[in-house]
C-alpha cells in the first residue's frame, strides 16, 4: 500500500465529511442523541443495580463459637472461613467485646441489665460477604465446622435481595439489549441516508477504475468519523446530565450515595467506540446495497 | 482493439438489446455507432466498458475476453479506456481539477505526477483558468470538456463517448469534436455513439448503424443514412 493512497483514503474521507454538512451535522446530532440515550439507560440500571447490591453487602453472617475453644483451633476455623469463595472479612469478636457492645446499645436500660447479669454470650465471629448470593451456601458449609455452636443467617433478606438484582439485571440486559439494536438500526440508516446523495460518486469511482478499496475506504472511514464525533457529543451531553443529577438530585439521598457507583469513564469510552463501530457498519451496509458488483 | 464474436445481449427484464453482432476495431480508428434511440447504441459500449457481459458470444477489449475478468481486472481494464457521456457524470462537489485528479488518485499516483499531469489536460482542453470552479459554475461545453479531461488524463488507448453532445448545442458540438480529431490523430481509437446526423455526415469516418439490435450498415467514409 503507498503512503499516497492511505493519503488519499484519509483526505477524501475528511473531504466528504466536512463538505456534505447539513447531512453530516444531522448525522451526528442523531448518532449524539442515540448514544445520550443508551447511556442514560445504561446508567440507570447501574445505578440501581449498585444500590441493591449494597444493601446485599451489608448483611453479614454471625458466628457464634464454642465456649473453651483453644485460640489456635479458632484461628484456624477464622482462616479456614476467610478463604472460602464470596468471604469479603472475617472478624472476631470476643465475648468481653460483645459484651461491651452489648451494655452500650442497652445503656440506660438497667433491668435488661440486671436480667443479664454477669456476661452470657459467646465468642463470634462476623462474616462480611462479598455479594448477598454467597450467604445461603456459605451458612451450609459454615454449619458443621468443628467449634461452631451456631449461626444467625440472615436468609429472608439475602434471599430477596438476591431475587430482586436477578431481575433488576434481567430486566436490565434486556432493556439495554433492546436499545443497542435500536441505537445501531437508527445509527447505521443515519449513516446510509447521509450518504444516498452520493451514490452517483460510487458510480464514477467505478468507472474511472478505481478498486474495491479506493471506493470503500473513504466513506467507512467518514462513517468512523462520524461516529467518533456524535459519540464526543454524545459523551459530553450525557456527562453533564450524570453531573447534574449527582449534584441535584442523588445528594438529597444520602442513604445511597454511598452504595451507587457507575463507572462513567469506561461507559463514556464504550459509548463513542460503539458509535464509531455502528458508523463504520452504517458505510458497509451503504456500500453492499449500492455498490455495483462488478463479477 | 475491440472485436465482437457474434454478440447477443439480453437484459435480464427480457428485452433484446444486442442480436448476434459482429465487428472489429484496430488501433487508431475513429467510429462512429448511430441509430435512433433503443436500438442498442448504449449497451454496445457498455458492453466495451464492462458494465453490462454478453448474453452470448465474446467481446474482447485490447485481447483479452471481458467475460473472464475479475473485479480487480475490471477496474485495470477501465484504467486504459477513458469513458465520456451525455450527462457528463462529474462529482459535483469537487472542483474541475479535482474531478481530473481523481481519476488519477484513485489509481494511486503521487501528487506532484497528479499535479502534472491534470494541469497539462486540462490546458489541452482550455480550462486552465476554471480549475477551481464546481461544475454547477460551468456552461454544458465547459463540463463536458471537463469529462473528456478526466477521461484522457491517465492516456486511455481507447475512447468512448455515449452521445457526447447530446445535451449541447450545435456550435459547442463541434468545438467538442474537434478535440476528438485532435485525441483521434494523436493515435487514440475512438468509438462514438451518436444520432447528430450533421456531425456524422460531416466527419466522414466509419460509420456502424444499429437497427434493433442488429448491424445493418458497416462503412468506411460513411454517412448517417
Amino acid at each position: 500500500m503507498r503512503i499516497y493512497s492511505v493519503m488519499f483514503i484519509v483526505r477524501e474521507a475528511w473531504k466528504g465529511f466536512t463538505r456534505a454538512r447539513i447531512s453530516t451535522f444531522a448525522a451526528i446530532g442523531i448518532i449524539a442523541f442515540m448514544l445520550v440515550l443508551l447511556g442514560i439507560v445504561f446508567y440507570t440500571f447501574s445505578i440501581v443495580r449498585s444500590t441493591f447490591a449494597g444493601v446485599g453487602e451489608q448483611l453479614e453472617i454471625i458466628l457464634y463459637l464454642k465456649d473453651g475453644l483453644r485460640v489456635e483451633d479458632r484461628e484456624m476455623l477464622k482462616n479456614k472461613i476467610g478463604s472460602m469463595e464470596g468471604v469479603k472479612e472475617v472478624i472476631y469478636v470476643s465475648k468481653d467485646e460483645a459484651w461491651k457492645r452489648f451494655k452500650e446499645s442497652f445503656k440506660g436500660n438497667k433491668f435488661v441489665l440486671e436480667i443479664m447479669g454477669k456476661n452470657p454470650l459467646p465468642d463470634s465471629f462476623e462474616i462480611k460477604v462479598k455479594s448477598p448470593e454467597y450467604i445461603e451456601i456459605l451458612s451450609k458449609s459454615i454449619t458443621g465446622l468443628p467449634g461452631v455452636k451456631d449461626i444467625d443467617v440472615p436468609l429472608e433478606i439475602a434471599r430477596k435481595v438476591n431475587t430482586l438484582i436477578g431481575w433488576i439485571e434481567f430486566g436490565g440486559v434486556i432493556i439495554v439489549g433492546v436499545f443497542i439494536v435500536v441505537s445501531l438500526f437508527v445509527i447505521s440508516n443515519v449513516i446510509r441516508l447521509s450518504f444516498v446523495s452520493r451514490i452517483r460518486e460510487l458510480e464514477i469511482m467505478q468507472l474511472v477504475g478505481a478498486t474495491g478499496f479506493f471506493i470503500k475506504g473513504p466513506f467507512i472511514l467518514e462513517g468512523i468519523l462520524c461516529g467518533l464525533f456524535g459519540g464526543i457529543l454524545g459523551v459530553v451531553v450525557f456527562n453533564i446530565l450524570v453531573f447534574l443529577f449527582n449534584k441535584y438530585v442523588l445528594s438529597g439521598f444520602p442513604l445511597f450515595s454511598g452504595f451507587t457507583s457507575c463507572d462513567t469513564v469506561s461507559l463514556s469510552l464504550s459509548l463513542i467506540s460503539f458509535g464509531m463501530i455502528v458508523g463504520g457498519i452504517g458505510s458497509v451496509v451503504f456500500l453492499e446495497r449500492h455498490l455495483k458488483k462488478q463479477n | 482493439m475491440i472485436e465482437f464474436r457474434n454478440v447477443t445481449k439480453y437484459y435480464d427484464n427480457g428485452v433484446l438489446a444486442l442480436d448476434d453482432v459482429s465487428f472489429k476495431i484496430e488501433k487508431g480508428e475513429f467510429v462512429f455507432i448511430v441509430g435512433a434511440t433503443g436500438m442498442g447504441k448504449s449497451t454496445l459500449l457498455k458492453l466495451i466498458y464492462r458494465e453490462e457481459l454478453p448474453t452470448k458470444g465474446e467481446v474482447i477489449v485490447g485481447g483479452v475476453n471481458i467475460a473472464r475478468l475479475r473485479p480487480r481486472q475490471v477496474a485495470l481494464l477501465r484504467r486504459r479506456l477513458g469513458v465520456i457521456f451525455q450527462d457528463f457524470k462529474l462529482l459535483p462537489n469537487k472542483t474541475v481539477y479535482e474531478n481530473v485528479a481523481f481519476a488519477l488518485e484513485v489509481m494511486g499516483y503521487s501528487n506532484r505526477e497528479i499535479r502534472t499531469r491534470v494541469g497539462k489536460v486540462l490546458d489541452i482542453v482550455g480550462l486552465l483558468h476554471k480549475s477551481n470552479c464546481y461544475p454547477s459554475e460551468l456552461s454544458g461545453g465547459e463540463q463536458q470538456r471537463t469529462s473528456i479531461a478526466r477521461a484522457l488524463v491517465n492516456n486511455p488507448s481507447i475512447l468512448i463517448a455515449d452521445e457526447p453532445t447530446g445535451n449541447l448545442d450545435m456550435a459547442t458540438s463541434w468545438e467538442i469534436m474537434e478535440y476528438f480529431k485532435r485525441i483521434n490523430a494523436r493515435g487514440t481509437t475512438i468509438v462514438m455513439a451518436t444520432h447528430n446526423k450533421e456531425i456524422v455526415n460531416t466527419m466522414r469516418q466509419r460509420v456502424i448503424c444499429l437497427y434493433k439490435g442488429r448491424i445493418v450498415k458497416d462503412e468506411y467514409n460513411g454517412s448517417y443514412e
